[in-house]
């Protein structure tokens, strides 16, 4: 039986030759061995260098709008093949201009955890099941992959693409059973507390880098809104009512639109937990109004529509009226 | 004399801003904490807007729209009512008091209901006190 890789890299050379796509997105190996790279790949020969990463934490969607123009094939788990159906959804991206090699995704390691398991980390080898055998100059361990796993992907709700132009064959993580857990535990807090963890976990440590949202494939804004000067949303400085402004803008400006990739985190260079947020959004989304993004590409988003008996004993009226008050 | 909150209110021009004149013309008493922001719909409040305005030191903030069937631009409201509704939800998640912040439907008929709103909120809001989990002050770099 072959591998994923090698999977990948026949279907990325028949993409080519056919003409299918002139740019194939895709994963190869980094500079360490818990880094691995987005990479554009031109030529059926350059094939050879794709991987189906351990470690492909940053979302390979993200560079699409500099590919514009051209036909680009995507090596797509779940996560991708899902960021591409929203930008579609919001007119950045033609259906028909991308090719999504769809990849039954057996879930990606976190490399700060995999970078905890040694001083110098030398190999990693996954069998992409089970274990991971981690090769450190203090020696070899083998561990378990779902220790090593990336909390999203623990999380992930759609490890098979829902949309695709072709499947590769493979064996994909079953969809979590608990994908709000930690939500839950945040949720189940007193008000204060937090709020604390807010400061605490998010805003206090927060240097707004933005790499957060440069990392994020739905984050295209031309001009984001803590770019404006007039009016200025957010503040230079890292005065910590801004920093908390931003993270709440942008969560919410990803509700009913993240596809929980992870990249923002990531990419986070302070390993904020940031996805809490937009994984809140998330589950809201789907419990109040049945929603979750990127399964389908002719769908309207979240926010572009309602129902007549959405959720409204939110308002203040709605509770007055139910107190008999007016 | 007792703390009077400072509340933003965004109030539709169709229905909730006529609704707090018919309030006025009508002589009904509420307390005088509330600045009025006219919008044209109740969906042109963006969160970052609600969020600016505690930003900006207001104590709350209460956006009023028509009745679901009853906005100027048809389904502005409905609309709004979803993205209030996750902008409450996030709001509670990262433990700013949900009561801080307000939705309600009046019309331009309901002067007494929106005196009602306006009292029910500057209660819930006194009860909190002032806002200072979410006001800017300007401070120097490590000092705080
Ligand atoms: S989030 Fe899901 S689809 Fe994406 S890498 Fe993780 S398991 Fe795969
Ligand atoms: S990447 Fe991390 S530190 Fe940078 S702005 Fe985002 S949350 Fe803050
Ligand atoms: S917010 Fe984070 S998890 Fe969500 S789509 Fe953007 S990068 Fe991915
Ligand atoms: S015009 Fe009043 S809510 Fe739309």
């Amino acid at each position: 039986m072959s591998t994923l890789t090698e999977k990948i890299r026949e279907a990325a050379q028949k993409v080519l030759a056919e003409g299918l796509a002139e740019v194939v997105l895709g994963y190869t190996q980094g500079s360490l061995p818990y880094r691995n790279r987005v990479t554009a790949v031109n030529t059926p020969e350059e094939t050879s260098r794709l991987i189906w990463p351990s470690f492909g934490v940053l979302n390979p969607a993200n560079v699409l709008h500099k590919l514009k123009g051209k036909k680009v094939a995507l090596i797509s788990p779940g996560c991708v093949s899902r960021a591409v159906v929203v930008l579609c959804q919001e007119g950045q991206v033609k259906r028909d201009e991308v090719y999504l090699l769809g990849v039954p995704c057996p879930g990606m390691l976190d490399p700060s955890k995999v970078r905890d398991l040694g001083k110098k980390i030398l190999r990693v080898e996954d069998d992409f099941k089970e274990k991971v055998l981690v090769v450190t100059s203090e020696g070899e361990k083998i561990v378990a992959r779902e220790e090593l796993l990336r909390q999203n992907c623990l999380e992930c709700r759609h490890p098979t693409p829902p949309v695709y132009d072709e499947l590769l064959e493979g064996e994909a993580r079953k969809p979590s059973p608990s994908p709000y857990q930690k939500v839950e535990e945040i949720e189940a807090r007193e008000v204060s507390a937090r709020w604390q963890w807010f400061q605490e976990a998010v805003v206090s440590r927060c240097i707004r880098c933005y790499a957060c949202r440069n990392a994020c494939p739905l984050c295209y804004c031309p001009t984001c809104f803590v770019d404006d000067s007039r009016p200025q949303w957010v503040g230079k400085t890292r005065d910590p009512v801004d920093t908390a402004l931003y993270h709440l803008v942008r969560a919410y400006h990803l509700a009913g639109r993240c596809v929980d990739c992870g990249s923002c985190e990531a990419a986070c260079p302070m390993d904020i937990p940031l996805r809490l947020l937009t994984k809140k959004l998330e589950k809201e989304a789907l419990s109040a109004f049945s929603f979750e993004s990127g399964l389908d590409p002719e769908a309207p988003l979240l926010l572009t529509t309602f129902r007549e008996e959405d959720p409204e004993d939110f308002m203040i009226t709605q509770e007055l009226k139910a107190l008999g008050k007016i | 004399m007792s703390w009077e909150p400072k509340i933003i209110a965004f109030l539709c021009n169709w229905c909730s801003y006529a609704g707090a004149d018919l309030a006025g013309v009508s002589r009904l008493r509420y307390p005088p904490s509330i600045r009025v922001v006219r919008v044209p719909c109740s969906s042109r409040v963006s969160p970052a807007m609600i969020l600016d305005a505690l930003k900006s030191g207001a104590d709350g903030v209460l956006v009023s729209g028509c009745h679901p069937g009853d906005c100027h631009y048809l389904t502005g409201n409905l609309y709004a009512r979803r993205r209030f509704y996750l902008l409450k939800k996030l709001l509670e998640f990262v433990g700013l008091d949900p009561e801080r912040v307000q939705f309600a439907w009046v019309s331009a008929s309901e002067g007494d209901v929106f005196a009602k709103v306006v009292t029910e909120v500057t209660d819930r809001i006194k009860a909190l006190g002032p806002n200072t989990k979410f006001r800017k002050v300007l401070r120097v770099e490590g000092k705080s």
